[in-house]
């Protein structure tokens, strides 16, 4: 066997002949990871899917909510008096639904009549029975929009909804009539009549319309009638600004843990103690949407420190750390020789019986981007979280006693995302300065390129300031 | 139940056939997965992947080829992707000048389980290399695809992976000619 190519041919021959059994093991890890392969992506899916429902519902929640303050102060009352309105004292001042009155009469002439005195069918009635009703109701109004109102609240009030449902009895009663009383009204004098009225209608919508625009705050309320009212209103109308923009600075201590039991840097260090720190900065530019939602953007620095514990030179020979176990072959890094663990740097020698350290640190650029919503505003703030972050990846070593560098990972991906949810809670101690504290829990979806069993996640703490302005 | 069967109730996703496949041919391809790993627990790591990605690719399996090859290539590529999964780079070695070494002596006086540590304990790039080329028929270029390094780098890592294999073999002879 005096040259390379025999070597080689006679290895060759030898392992030929090889068969061994694995463990029974095998078959049991094979049959659980086909079982898991069905759920592992309900499981990631689900989360997902978590995150975006409630980022869809919390708009939902905002729009429905907002629209619901519009149609509750407007309630119908068909076909009653304002007499009796008035008798059932109900909480809130009540703009009646416009009704038309239409009698067709039945002879040759082909006209509509109408009952009532109103030439344009309208009638709007107005009741009060709660004066405190009275006051929240106008909370949001200004002084102008009232003045609009009082000249013209007896074409724009409701108007819309009114003549739309107008339409609709008219076509009814008009195709009743046709059939029941065998009357005779030509279409054009139908269609001259709802031409009117879909002129009026649009004339009104728009004038609604213009006003929603001018003043989103509006909501429909009834209407002063005297001096005395008027004063009552001014007093009582104090508008609270509620959306500021607003920069924070905040500390995070966080706990860096992952769903599965596993280590990061190497799958022979799963069984060994851990320990997880992770320290982060934030500064981050908060911008109103809506009334109580907000965009939150920055950025934060993350600083991680994975340390594996009671380390051998046995574990480390079993990972697949750089070692090499023949010491006469001028290997730069770490070796082994017998038991021992030592390396070029003179610094580095461990003694079989001792344990030692591995410390994976860390460092990303998060840059997140994130939904805030008020769920309380009274003296505290309490806000819903949600959103998605990038993590831009700065640096990563990895030590033996925070001392040696041993090398780098080269399984870590330089861009991850992760999908975050949490409360904020603010409280004020100055006009314009809150303190805040937002417990976050942060998932990261493609930390590793590889197929790791580390699926790693944040649960943050972060405590700060917030200036609003 | 012939081959065609077997393969035909695991396409269906039948566990008891999967069982029997599993069984039949667990100890060859444990037998590649050692000769490509540093030790039996990496080996059964790789075999437990490659079974799952033959139950789970078995559909694309079309009958052209034989399914032992087909089941061989699969444990082999898992076996490569072990090696780059590895979780850290490996240092650059620093080639020492060996002397001439010759051994006499035939593998056939070792132990099976003694030529199989002495390729499990090479470094893992070279090992790899070596498997491929040497006992599995890869060209340098096939080697140098799948590895994603240039043929140069395959050659020289094979011919480092030899001159260790002739280094320990001697020193395993001298132990013996001193004991």
């Amino acid at each position: 066997m005096d040259n390379n190519k025999e070597i080689g041919k006679a290895f060759k021959e030898k392992l030929s002949n090889l068969k061994q059994s694995p463990s029974d093991l095998v078959w049991d890890n094979i049959v659980e990871k086909l079982n898991e392969k069905k759920k592992k992506p309900f499981f990631y899916t689900l989360m997902r899917a978590v995150v975006i429902v409630l980022f869809i519902f919390s708009i939902v929640f905002i729009y429905n909510k907002n629209s619901k303050k519009t149609v509750n102060n407007i309630s119908k009352s068909k076909g009653k008096s304002p007499k009796q309105n008035r008798l059932k004292e109900k909480e809130s001042y009540k703009v009646s639904d416009l009704k038309y009155h239409k009698n067709i009469t039945g002879n040759s002439k082909k006209d509509i009549s109408k009952t009532g005195t109103e030439n344009t069918d309208k009638k709007i009635e107005i009741t009060k029975s709660n004066n405190k009703t009275f006051k929240l109701g106008i909370s949001n109004l200004s002084k102008n929009i009232y003045k609009t109102i009082l000249k013209n609240h007896s074409k724009n009030l409701n108007i819309g909804i009114a003549l739309k449902k107008g339409r609709t009895n008219l076509k009814t009663e008009y195709l009743n009539s046709k059939q029941d009383h065998k009357i005779a009204i030509t279409k054009k004098a139908l269609l001259d009549k709802e031409n009117k009225r879909r002129k009026i209608s649009k004339i009104l919508m728009n004038n609604i319309k213009q006003i929603k625009n001018n003043y989103p705050n509006f909501i429909y309320a009834p209407l002063p009638k005297t001096k005395n009212e008027m004063l009552v209103i001014k007093e009582n109308t104090k508008i609270k600004k509620t959306n500021f923009w607003e920069i924070s600075v905040k500390g995070t201590p966080i706990y860096y843990g992952s769903f599965k039991r596993a280590s990061a840097i190497d799958n022979a260090f799963s069984k060994t103690n851990s320990e997880k720190s992770t320290i982060a900065y934030n500064v981050q530019l908060s911008i109103p949407v809506f009334n109580k939602l907000k965009f939150r953007m920055g950025f934060s620095k993350i600083d991680l420190s994975y340390i594996t514990n009671n380390l051998t030179t046995e574990t480390i020979y079993n990972s697949q750390l750089p070692l090499v176990s023949e010491v006469n072959i001028g290997v730069i890094g770490i070796q082994t020789s017998g038991n021992y663990l030592y390396g070029y740097n003179e610094e580095l020698f461990i003694n079989p019986n001792t344990t030692f350290k591995i410390y994976q640190n860390i460092g990303y650029v998060e840059i997140p981007f994130e939904f805030s919503y008020k769920i309380l505003n009274k003296n505290i703030e309490f806000n819903f979280i949600s959103g998605v972050s990038f993590l831009l990846l700065q640096y990563n070593d990895i030590l033996i006693n925070d001392k040696f560098k041993l090398t780098e990972a080269n399984n870590i991906n330089k861009l991850t995302y992760t999908a975050n949810i949490g409360f904020a809670i603010e409280y004020p101690i100055m006009k314009h300065i809150n303190f805040t504290l937002e417990p976050i829990l942060k998932t990261q979806f493609n930390t590793y390129n590889d197929k790791t069993r580390y699926k790693p996640y944040f649960f943050g703490l972060s405590s700060g300031f917030v200036y609003k302005f | 139940m012939s081959l065609e069967d077997l393969i035909y109730h695991c396409k269906n996703k039948n566990r008891v056939a999967q069982s029997q496949l599993y069984q039949i041919y667990k100890d060859d391809l444990f037998g590649i997965c050692l000769k490509y790993c540093r030790n039996t627990a990496d080996a059964e790591d790789v075999l437990q992947d490659s079974f799952i990605t033959i139950f789970t690719k078995i559909n694309t399996y079309k009958s052209n080829g034989s399914f032992e090859g087909w089941m061989k290539k699969i444990t082999i590529n898992k076996a490569i992707d072990k090696y780059h999964s590895k979780k850290v780079k490996l240092l650059p070695l620093i080639e020492q000048i060996t002397p001439q070494i010759t051994i006499e002596d035939n593998l056939n006086t070792y132990s099976l389980d003694a030529i199989l540590l002495l390729v499990q304990q090479l470094p893992d790039k070279y090992r790899i290399v070596f498997s491929l080329y040497e006992l599995d028929d890869y060209t340098h270029k096939e080697i140098a695809n799948l590895l994603n390094i240039s043929i140069g780098t395959s050659k020289s890592n094979l011919h480092r992976a030899k001159k260790i294999l002739k280094r320990k073999l001697l020193d395993i002879k001298s132990l013996k000619n001193h004991g």
